[in-house]
């Protein structure tokens, strides 16, 4: 059953004021008819009365008579007697037969007629003594007395009956309305009592519905937009509430999921998922407002992918996001709960590691991110690495303002990146110091590539049996107005890290030429320059045309310049359009040769896959090669490995005669180091071949 | 021991109950007649009595118009008078105690000797008497007619015959016949209510109807048994005797109603107090005079005589219930 909330509002009370107007009415209703029922009986008993006393006094009236004549004081004639005592006598017979008409109880109503016995009796005794009767035997006047007494007793006992009956009707009239007002209350207590306790039920449901629906906008309130709001609800008000209720929940959780979103869409990568830069900064904020809650220092990462671009390049950008990806959830699955991981750029993220505890503690998890990230990934059936350096700075005391904790752990980065990649790097002054200074560097390597200071100097390549030039190999020196002569180590990764790789190559290409074709005009025979590539200048497509077009104008061929490549360069996989240029420079006649061999990890495959025209073995297999047995038994293998596979072999940083003999044993005749010639400057070359041929005229020293 | 006392206890119970019971009956032997018999010639009627009345009130009933019969007959001591003997019209006293005229109507002998059988032979004696009232009765009835109230008064009470020597005794008899003395304590007992007399008197009433041997004469509601007994009294009036020669020396048994107002007592007035009267009857009478077998001495206490006094004095009714009629003056 439905009822409205107003009708079970106002139902119960209509009611309870209906009950009791109809209770105030039927007890009035009760007093009245008492009132009437207790005036009439009180007529009633009166009029008994009346009639009771009437009798009396005709009873006494007769009786005085019958004493007055029966004192014998007077003598009446017994007509007159007669007639007077029978005037009398009818006086009381009527006052009696009236009371016994009148007469309503039975037990009265006995009382009566033993009364009426008795004053029959009592007549019949007087009649005789009064000369009325023919009788001989008088009755004695003691007798009549004793008639009288009785029959004025029952008159008077009649009275008085009729007198605590009247008393005794009303007061019964009076409990019978006492009762029936006792009835007509507790009917109506009961009947209160019943609506009543179905009007609390109802009144229950109501403040439980209610209750219910309250209960659900606070738990809307607090964020649960699941009213709970039941089918019971239907048709009164407070189902309409309800579903309102429902409504408004269903549409505040659209509305907060909207916004949810929208925040989420503010604060973080969309394609990562992970919080973004804006994100990373409220984060920091907070932290740093917060400052002094967390029990450990908070370090901050700045983690930046390796080898990224180089993925990005090579598979494109679907495969880029994939890398990012990976190494999102890489990072996600390696910080603790309260650490916050954020994509900043590119490649770049940042991760904010809650209460380190110290450097070895964000160390460990710096390696455990590094590790994590360079698991290989599979993207299209080919299995891809990246690598990740992180730069680690610490928000502490000193430190809150973002923009520079998040600049010294780019510091950190840097030189992380710097020391080579898959490392981390702590921040310190130390690091800013070097950071400012490489910057500064940079600056003055801009300048200085424009101002030509960068030159290149030429590293004699000889053959040790023979003594005869080989070749150069162009290496390039700053000509710093300050510092004087800077050696690559400088200042090449800091070109090749920061964009000037191209231009330092065209610089290096260019001496190499103009040099070797000045040399050439002046009658000295050098075969060839050696020019190092780097991987990224190697996969611009373009290399070949313009090595060409350079050596076209300057009257060179191919074969007078030899490529140098690191030996990683052919470690990557086949999609790797360096292998394409490589390729394609073999085609047009370039030699190519493998720098730093026996570091760089290069499949032996790759070797023969290439045709490369030589390796050069790296210093670090040479040097001390005379005095260690295990060097020297790697060194012979790979010598062995070359001239199995008819490669060149040429060994770099050759230093003593010692160690130039051990390779000549060993069977590798090409050397370059300082035991044949340091490098040397362009204009110092020729004097330089002029007294090498000089000895080589002059007999050998033995 | 127990036994012995539970067994006394019985005994004596059963020894009570039926004295009790035994007394209750003799109660009923004293239970008052509710009728008054007339007897067919001198029918009753209100109007004879109340002339009667009248007529008994009224001093012209004697010779000398100074006495009534209610001069000796004075309501007010018992229907008797307070003497020995009775103070006659000649100022003299006469020979006997005046007796009382209540409850005479059962009476078949009148006078202390009896000598008239009915109240209307009897009326005739005191009016007519010398020493009495000294008148006669045609004096008397013309006396009275020239009375026109009694003149009338007789014709409604007497249609037929008027005022007549007859009527006139006539009324005085249906006057007296109506006379009894009134309701009394021992009445109330008798009726049942224990409370109405004294244990004395119970006790006394005891003695009465037995040691004392009184209710042998004293029987009946008006404890006479209306007829003569000889006690042993002190005088040479032959009494009875007069009339019948074998009763010498015994008089009409008077009725014990009202006893206490009508001192002094027996047939002459010699005891002047009911006490008088007990201890003669304990002491058995004057030895040297005629007495009846059953006049003995006896074995009764001054106690015993103080309760059978206050048994009498419950005789004493508890309204004299006399009033006096206006008597018509020409």
């Amino acid at each position: 059953m439905f009822l409205s909330v107003k009708h079970r509002i106002l139902g119960p009370i209509a009611l309870l004021i209906v009950i009791g107007a109809a209770t105030t009415a039927w007890i009035s209703y009760e007093a009245v008819r008492t009132h009437n029922d207790l005036q009439s009986q009180e007529k009633r008993a009166y009029e008994f009365l009346f009639s009771v006393e009437r009798a009396q006094e005709a009873f006494k009236s007769l009786e005085a008579f019958s004493g007055d004549i029966l004192s014998f004081n007077d003598v009446m004639s017994p007509q007159t007697l007669r007639a007077r005592y029978q005037l009398l006598r009818g006086a009381l017979t009527d006052e009696i037969s009236h009371i016994q008409d009148i007469v309503e109880s039975p037990e009265l109503a006995r009382s009566v007629e033993r009364f009426a016995a008795d004053a029959e009796i009592w007549k019949h005794e007087a009649e005789i003594a009064l000369g009325l009767v023919d009788e001989q035997a008088i009755p004695t006047r003691i007798r009549l007395d004793h008639l009288r007494q009785r029959a004025d007793d029952a008159l008077s006992e009649i009275y008085r009956t009729a007198k605590s009956d009247a008393i005794l009707r009303s007061g019964m009239k009076s409990e019978r309305y006492k009762s029936r007002v006792d009835t007509i209350f507790y009917s109506m207590l009961l009947v209160f009592a019943v609506f009543g306790f179905f009007f609390l039920m109802f009144g229950r449901g109501l403040t439980g519905s209610l209750g219910r629906v309250a209960r659900s906008m606070e738990r809307i309130r607090q964020g649960n937009f699941e009213p709970g709001i039941e089918r019971e609800f239907s048709k009164d008000e407070i189902g309409e509430i309800a579903r309102g209720v429902q409504a408004f929940g269903e549409t505040l959780e659209a509305l907060t999921q909207a916004n949810e979103q929208v925040k989420h869409l503010a604060m973080h990568d969309q394609l990562t998922g992970l919080a973004n830069r804006r994100a990373l900064e409220a984060h920091l904020e907070r932290l740093i407002s917060e400052h002094g809650e967390h029990a450990g220092k908070v370090a901050v990462f700045h983690v930046d992918l390796d080898r990224f671009k180089q993925v990005n390049d090579m598979y494109g950008h679907a495969a880029g996001d994939e890398i990012l990806r990976h190494a999102s959830k890489a990072m996600e699955d390696n910080k603790r709960r309260s650490d916050l991981v954020a994509r900043i750029g590119g490649d770049e993220f940042v991760i904010v590691l809650m209460d380190t505890e110290s450097e070895a503690d964000a160390a460990r998890i710096a390696k455990r991110m590094i590790n994590a990230i360079s698991e290989p990934i599979e993207i299209w059936n080919d299995v891809v690495n990246v690598g990740a350096s992180i730069g680690i700075a610490f928000l502490d005391e000193a430190e809150t303002n973002i923009e520079r904790i998040l600049a010294n752990a780019d510091m950190a980065l840097y030189i992380a990146k710097g020391a080579g990649r898959g490392r981390y790097s702590f921040y310190s002054a130390e690091t800013r110091r070097q950071f400012e200074t490489d910057m500064s560097l940079l600056r003055e390597l801009r300048v200085g590539l424009e101002r030509g200071e960068i030159i290149a100097y030429f590293q004699p390549q000889v053959d040790a049996a023979s003594n005869r030039l080989i070749g150069f190999e162009a290496l390039a020196r700053w000509v710093h107005p300050s510092r004087g002569l800077l050696g690559p180590g400088q200042f090449l990764s800091l070109a090749f890290d920061n964009g000037l790789g191209d231009r330092l190559s065209d610089i290096m290409v260019r001496e190499a030429i103009s040099a070797l074709r000045e040399w050439r005009n002046r009658g000295i025979d050098v075969p060839r320059v050696s020019v190092n590539f780097a991987a990224k200048q190697l996969r611009d497509s373009g290399l070949t045309e313009y090595l060409d077009d350079a050596l076209f104008q300057a009257g060179l061929s191919p074969k007078d310049l030899a490529i140098e490549v690191l030996e990683s360069v052919l470690f990557g996989d086949d999609a790797d359009p360096a292998h394409a240029t490589i390729a394609q420079l073999k085609r047009h006649g370039y030699r190519i040769e493998l720098d730093d061999f026996g570091t760089g990890h290069a499949s032996i495959s790759n070797l023969r896959k290439f045709r490369v025209d030589g390796v050069k073995l790296d210093r670090v297999f040479v040097t001390g090669v005379d005095s260690d047995a295990e060097q020297e038994m790697i060194l012979r293998t790979l010598i062995d490995l070359c001239r199995n596979l008819r490669i060149s072999c040429l060994a770099e940083g050759v230093e003593t005669d010692a160690e130039r003999s051990k390779l000549f044993a060993l069977g590798c005749s090409h050397i370059q180091g300082y035991v044949a010639a340091k490098p040397l400057a362009r204009e110092d070359v020729v004097d330089w071949v002029t007294e090498q041929s000089a000895q080589q005229k002059r007999p050998k020293a033995v | 021991m127990y036994k012995f006392v539970i067994g006394l206890v019985l005994v004596s119970g059963l020894l009570v109950v039926p004295a009790i019971s035994s007394q209750r009956d003799l109660r009923k032997d004293f239970e008052r007649q509710v009728r008054i018999s007339f007897p067919e010639a001198a029918p009753y009627s209100p109007q004879a009595a109340a002339l009667g009345k009248m007529l008994f009130f009224d001093p012209r009933l004697s010779g000398a118009q100074n006495m009534s019969c209610a001069t000796c007959h004075n309501p007010s001591f018992g229907w008797e008078t307070p003497v020995a003997r009775a103070i006659g019209v000649l100022n003299q006293p006469l020979d006997r105690h005046a007796p009382t005229v209540e409850n005479l109507a059962e009476a078949d002998a009148l006078f202390w000797d009896g000598r008239a059988s009915t109240l209307e032979e009897q009326a005739v004696g005191p009016i007519t008497h010398p020493k009495e009232m000294n008148a006669t009765l045609e004096e008397v009835v013309n006396r009275l007619a020239e009375i026109a109230t009694y003149q009338r008064l007789f014709n409604i009470a007497f249609p037929h015959e008027g005022l007549t020597r007859d009527t006139v005794l006539g009324a005085l008899s249906t006057y007296q016949r109506t006379l009894r003395s009134g309701w009394a304590p021992f009445d109330d007992w008798v009726q049942g209510d224990e409370s109405a007399i004294s244990e004395d008197a119970k006790r006394g009433f005891e003695l009465f109807v037995g040691e004392a041997h009184c209710a042998l004469c004293h029987t009946g509601w008006a404890l006479t048994d209306h007829s003569f007994h000889a006690v042993g009294i002190p005088s040479d009036d032959p009494g009875r005797g007069a009339i019948v020669s074998d009763d010498q020396g015994m008089f009409k048994t008077p009725g014990l109603r009202n006893i206490a107002l009508r001192a002094p007592y027996m047939h002459d007035g010699s005891l002047a107090t009911l006490r008088d009267v007990l201890v003669h009857y304990r002491q058995g009478g004057a030895e040297n005079f005629p007495r009846d077998n059953s006049i003995t001495p006896l074995e009764i206490s001054e106690r015993d005589i103080d309760d059978i006094m206050a048994f009498l004095n419950t005789l004493t009714a508890y309204d004299p219930h006399v009033s006096a009629p206006a008597l018509p003056a020409e």
